[in-house]
């Protein structure tokens, strides 16, 4: 016969255990070691247009003429705050060139000027104009730009070609 | 290792696993003892409760640095992770859970809901965002279970990051426990 000592620590042991917890007790779990995550975010900004070529067919004299297409301007950034500007060279042709200042611009958020020469919301690209100002954003479009180009007598005929650059100012 | 050291794994699979058809009490009582001759420590008495599980957790680095150099998205880290376990104790569980990621300076953060794990432990959640069988470390994950003494395997981690992200470094961790599955 078993001697009743030999099972005594295992009835105080079953004793025992009907005072732990159910489940998770604390002394089934132990620290480990801890990892280190560190993530660098750099700043991104990008900016897309719909089109990256525009025409002006001028070719029923002087006077004022539509872009054949208006550009959608898309913008994707991380930036807390974001300013997005656009201004243009002036049309470099083989008799001359035409002023940035006759080329003009109209978008979304133009709003009701005096006419400088190409209608009411037109402003002239001789100096930077705003295109669109926010927060940060996935891709998405955020104003669509119209132009006109207005020619003059003076403007001999031929083909002329320049740039509209859109330049951002962003801060963290 | 030893001989005898190596010896000794089965062994104390063995006794675990008696100690574990016997109960959990059982094995409290019990493993300690087994512990003294595998791992050649000072032997204890078998009335000694365990002061610790001797479930030893290793990474086979501290820190994880992710990098994003352009547009935001699903993130790998520089360097790979191995965990490593040794335990005295079978079954076991290594469990995982994150702290948010804290942008240094600011006041932007990166919940743990878009910091993802996967091993061969962890189960698939369709959709989650970071590819199959990655699972968000938002709460405890069971990253690594064995009933073997010596068990190792690597670490997947992935970061989401989205343009909301403000630039800048964020610093969190990730904390690893032991878990004693009798």
């Amino acid at each position: 016969m078993r001697d009743i000592r030999s099972v005594m620590p295992l009835a105080a042991a079953l004793a025992l255990a009907a005072l732990l917890p159910a489940t998770d007790p604390a002394w089934c779990q132990e620290p480990g070691p801890v990892l280190n995550v560190l993530a660098v975010i750099q700043p991104s900004m990008t900016i897309e247009l719909s089109d990256n070529l525009i025409d002006f067919h001028a070719d029923s004299g002087p006077g004022v003429y539509d872009a054949d297409k208006t550009v959608d301007v898309s913008v994707a950034t991380n930036y807390g705050s974001w300013t997005l500007n656009c201004s243009a060279s002036p049309l470099i042709g083989t008799a001359g060139e035409i002023p940035a200042s006759r080329l003009f611009t109209s978008n979304n958020n133009t709003l009701s000027s005096p006419d400088e020469g190409a209608g009411a919301t037109y402003e002239n690209l001789g100096a930077q104009k705003l295109v669109a100002q926010g927060a940060p954003q996935a891709l998405a479009v955020v104003n669509t730009l119209r132009f006109r180009l207005k020619t003059e007598w003076t403007d001999r005929a031929g083909s002329y070609a320049g740039t509209i650059s859109f330049t951002y100012l962003a801060e963290p | 290792m030893s001989r005898n050291d190596r010896n000794a794994g089965p062994a104390v699979e063995r006794l675990c696993h008696l100690a574990r058809t016997a109960g959990v009490v059982l094995g409290l009582v019990s493993c300690p003892a087994i512990s003294v001759s595998w791992a050649a420590e000072t032997p204890r008495s078998l009335s000694t409760l365990p002061q610790s599980l001797q479930i030893r957790i290793e990474l086979s680095t501290s820190t994880l640095d992710f990098q994003q150099a352009g547009r935001p998205g699903l993130l790998a880290p520089q360097q790979q992770v191995e965990l490593r376990v040794t335990s005295l104790y079978v079954p076991w569980s290594v469990v995982a859970r994150a702290s948010p990621l804290v942008m240094q300076g600011g006041r932007g953060q990166i919940g743990p809901e878009r910091l993802f794990v996967r091993t061969s432990a962890t189960q698939a959640q369709p959709g989650a965002g970071a590819g199959p069988g990655f699972v968000p470390l938002n709460g405890p994950v069971i990253v690594a279970a064995g009933s073997v003494p010596i068990y190792s395997t690597p670490l997947e981690l992935r970061l989401v990051t989205l343009w909301q992200d403000t630039p800048g470094t964020y610093s969190g961790d990730i904390q690893f426990t032991a878990v004693a599955s009798p």
